[in-house]
């Protein structure tokens, strides 16, 4: 009798939380759903009573214009080359369609629909961030997702409802996707396995047609492929470190060019068999948010008439706070936050808000508590907002919405080993930061009219 | 021990080296695919177009910016229309001008602040087609201007006619809606009012979609030396009578003829009391 292969033999019993996950996404959905309740008074107030505004989500001028998309689609700018004049391009159709879709299916009044697609779309990203705190094998992976739903860390109810909620689900699942088990040490595949690889590129596509900023996830995912790649290898008897690993990776994709090069009939090159595992089902993902952005500029450069359109809104029609590079405007934008003399203006909580998202995402970045993997893409995930998408307004809620943050957080959280002694302390210090940002919102901020956009404090500039 | 052996693939086995080379392949289609896309985006792609100026009685397209054809114009019977000195009226440019509406839908413009209330309605089905948008360019930047009430007056009190006019009020065109109106007009220009130019472009566009290609007519009326643009449409006079006569004879549905009792009532309207 031959030999069965090694993928034919069961791996070890598991037992995959999906009943913890499915009610702590319950949950959190009626968590959403109440607190958006509670505050929806206050931010409607804010428009004094105005007949034309029924129900005012707190980022009321995003949900307008994904209410439009689905309504009346995409316009495109009137005017002669070259021209910087808005249009609806900007807005992602993602988040606009499933309103569509929910509209056209169940009636509800696109008024709302919002509030029911983000509703689901935070269930959904506590469902997957359970998930993958269990791939990640963090000890209470349902009680840690929930870290998602607080402010600075999550962005889910800052926003509330908005498309983040849809992106922060979206950007969740791909956190699941990627850290599924490993298929780099099997020795056989399937279709089966085949069509799981392929299909991060839909995945991917989808993420970015939700939010431009899965942009930002691109080089976090690439260095989760070559470490998950590293890894596996390891495991196939690869004794290198990750830097020859990244080498060696690199060579080997060029292999098939360099056997062929030859010299006076002689092989040019003589190449070693490295035990080289690919996790390809990672890279497929920032493969399709390539795909996405790519398309999405396509359609509307085609539709506009203008070359690369959908970038040249985005980085000259958006406003921005600081010069994409220029540290030392970054640096008095942030300094902003500590001024003792501005301390009753409105953009100073802004630029404090800014600076705490930041600091949070680097907290777990730093600590040896969390898993390699999520600190090497937290940091590439921050240099990316802080160089180039946190350079415009509103920008906490780009970096907050990831899903990386919470899932960094959430890994921060939890004990390492069955003793928790500090873990009560580290829940009282996210706890505590929550209180503060909870108080800062509602009280200092909501009631003027923030979080709104602000430059930097000598720009005259009003607000976007 | 059998309980515990599953199966996790499907039958067909894929060897390591095969899937790396199955991936490298889809992951450089894909890879070309977006090559492909990003050169789409960085050429410009066409946007306003201009006019296209036809002949009378040819069917123009107004084409939008997905190239989709809007709506056709079939512009007939151009001529200077002269009205009986004792009407005191100055002579126009008038002309029957037929649209017929395409399959395309229509396309609004942005609308950034759209009240809360009007969130759940669809976006109007129909094309408008109004007075604002004719546009006549002159050699000396006059403005169209509509012939005024006074002229549907004096005719439908001296003639027996019943004239389809492209009155003040926009036209609505729904999905393979055609219509036909009678326009008279003149020039307005800086120093003088109501007058009509030797030579004049007229063109035509609708509301509610983006229109980058408009019919568009090059008309001309005592120009000497005559027609020196191909194209060219060159205007004669014709009285006011006559001009209604024969559209009434080609069968245009601009212009019917009155009826006993509508001409009955015009001349009782009219005796003296």
């Amino acid at each position: 009798m031959n030999a069965l292969p090694a993928d034919f033999v069961a791996p070890p019993a598991r037992n995959t939380p999906l009943l913890g996950a499915f009610v702590v996404a319950l949950f959190g959905a009626a968590a959403y759903f109440g607190v958006g309740l509670l505050i929806a008074p206050t931010i409607t107030a804010l428009y004094n009573n105005d007949p034309l505004i029924i129900y005012a989500p707190t980022h009321f001028e995003d949900a307008r214009q994904y209410v439009l998309i689905c309504n009346e689609g995409y316009n495109v700018p009137w005017e002669p080359l070259p021209t910087l004049h808005a249009s609806r391009l900007n807005w992602m159709p993602g988040y606009a369609l499933a309103q569509c879709l929910l509209h056209d299916w169940t009636g509800i009044s696109l008024v709302f629909t919002g509030v029911v697609v983000s509703t689901g779309a935070i269930g959904l990203a506590l469902f997957f961030g359970a998930l993958t705190l269990y791939h990640l094998a963090i000890r209470a992976p349902t009680l840690h997702a929930l870290v998602a739903l607080m402010p600075l860390i999550g962005a889910v109810w800052v926003y509330l409802p908005g498309a983040e909620a849809m992106f922060l689900c979206l950007g969740m699942i791909v956190l699941w996707f990627i850290t599924l088990p490993s298929l780099g040490n099997r020795t056989h595949f399937g279709w089966s396995q085949l069509a799981q690889i392929l299909s991060g590129v839909p995945l991917g596509v989808t993420f970015m047609l939700t939010k431009p900023n899965a942009l930002a996830f691109v080089a976090p995912i690439g260095f989760a492929f070559a470490y998950q790649s590293w890894e596996s290898s390891r495991r196939a008897g690869y004794a290198a470190g990750f830097w020859s690993f990244i080498a060696d990776m690199v060579i080997d994709q060029a292999r098939p060019i360099l056997v062929r090069l030859k010299r006076h009939g002689e092989p040019l090159f003589s190449l070693n068999d490295q035990p080289l595992r690919y996790e390809w089902r990672t890279l497929t993902v920032a493969v399709g948010i390539l795909l996405g952005f790519a398309g999405w500029l396509a359609y509307t450069s085609v539709i506009s008439g203008i070359p690369n359109y959908f970038l040249q809104q985005q980085l000259e029609y958006w406003g921005r706070a600081w010069t994409v590079g220029d540290v030392n405007a970054m640096f008095r934008f942030f300094a902003q936050a500590v001024q003792p003399s501005n301390a009753h203006t409105p953009w100073r909580y802004v630029a404090a808000w800014d600076l705490a998202v930041v600091i949070a995402a680097l907290i777990p970045a730093v600590s040896r508590r969390v898993p390699t993997l999520i600190r090497g893409m937290l940091v590439l995930l921050v240099s990316f907002m802080l160089l180039t998408a946190t350079a415009s307004f509103a920008s906490d809620r780009y970096a907050a919405s990831t899903a990386l943050i919470a899932i960094g957080w959430s890994c921060w959280l939890a004990p390492l080993t069955a003793t928790r002694r500090y873990a009560l302390l580290r829940w009282g210090f996210v706890i505590g930061m929550v209180a503060i940002t909870w108080y800062l919102l509602l009280v200092k901020m909501i009631p003027a009219g923030e979080p709104g956009s602000w430059p930097i404090a000598s720009d005259t500039r009003a607000p976007r | 021990m059998a309980d515990r052996i599953r199966y996790t693939g499907t039958p067909l086995m894929i060897s390591h080296a095969r899937l790396n080379l199955l991936v490298r392949i889809a992951l450089a289609l894909v890879g070309f695919g977006a090559l492909a896309l990003l050169v789409v985006a960085a050429r410009p792609w066409p946007r306003y177009q201009g006019s296209i100026v036809g002949a009378a009685e040819t069917a123009l397209p107004m084409i939008d910016d997905r190239g989709q054809v809007n709506a056709v114009l079939t512009m007939s019977h151009p001529a200077v229309v002269s009205f009986p000195t004792d009407w005191k009226l100055p002579d126009q440019i008038c002309m029957v001008v037929h649209i017929q509406r395409g399959e395309t839908p229509t396309t609004l413009p942005f609308d950034e602040y759209l009240p809360q209330p009007r969130w759940d309605d669809r976006p109007e089905s129909a094309l408008v087609f109004a007075p604002k948008d004719i546009t006549i360019h002159t050699e000396d930047n006059a403005y169209f201007a509509l012939a005024d009430p006074f002229y549907e007056s004096a005719i439908e009190s001296n003639l027996p006619y019943r004239v389809q006019w492209v009155g003040n009020e926009p036209i609505l065109l729904y999905i393979n809606q055609a219509v036909d109106r009678l326009l008279c007009y003149h020039a307005n220009g800086v120093n003088r009012s109501n007058y009509l130019p030797f030579t004049h472009l007229i063109r035509f566009r609708v509301e509610n979609a983006h229109i980058v290609h408009d019919p568009a007519f090059l008309l001309a009326y005592n120009l000497d030396p005559v027609t020196p643009v191909p194209d060219t449409i060159v205007l004669t006079k014709v009285s006011i009578e006559s001009y209604l006569a024969d559209l009434v004879q080609s069968g245009s549905p601009v212009v019917l003829p009155m009826s006993a009792a509508q001409r009955a009532q015009r001349e009782t309207e009219s005796a003296p009391r």
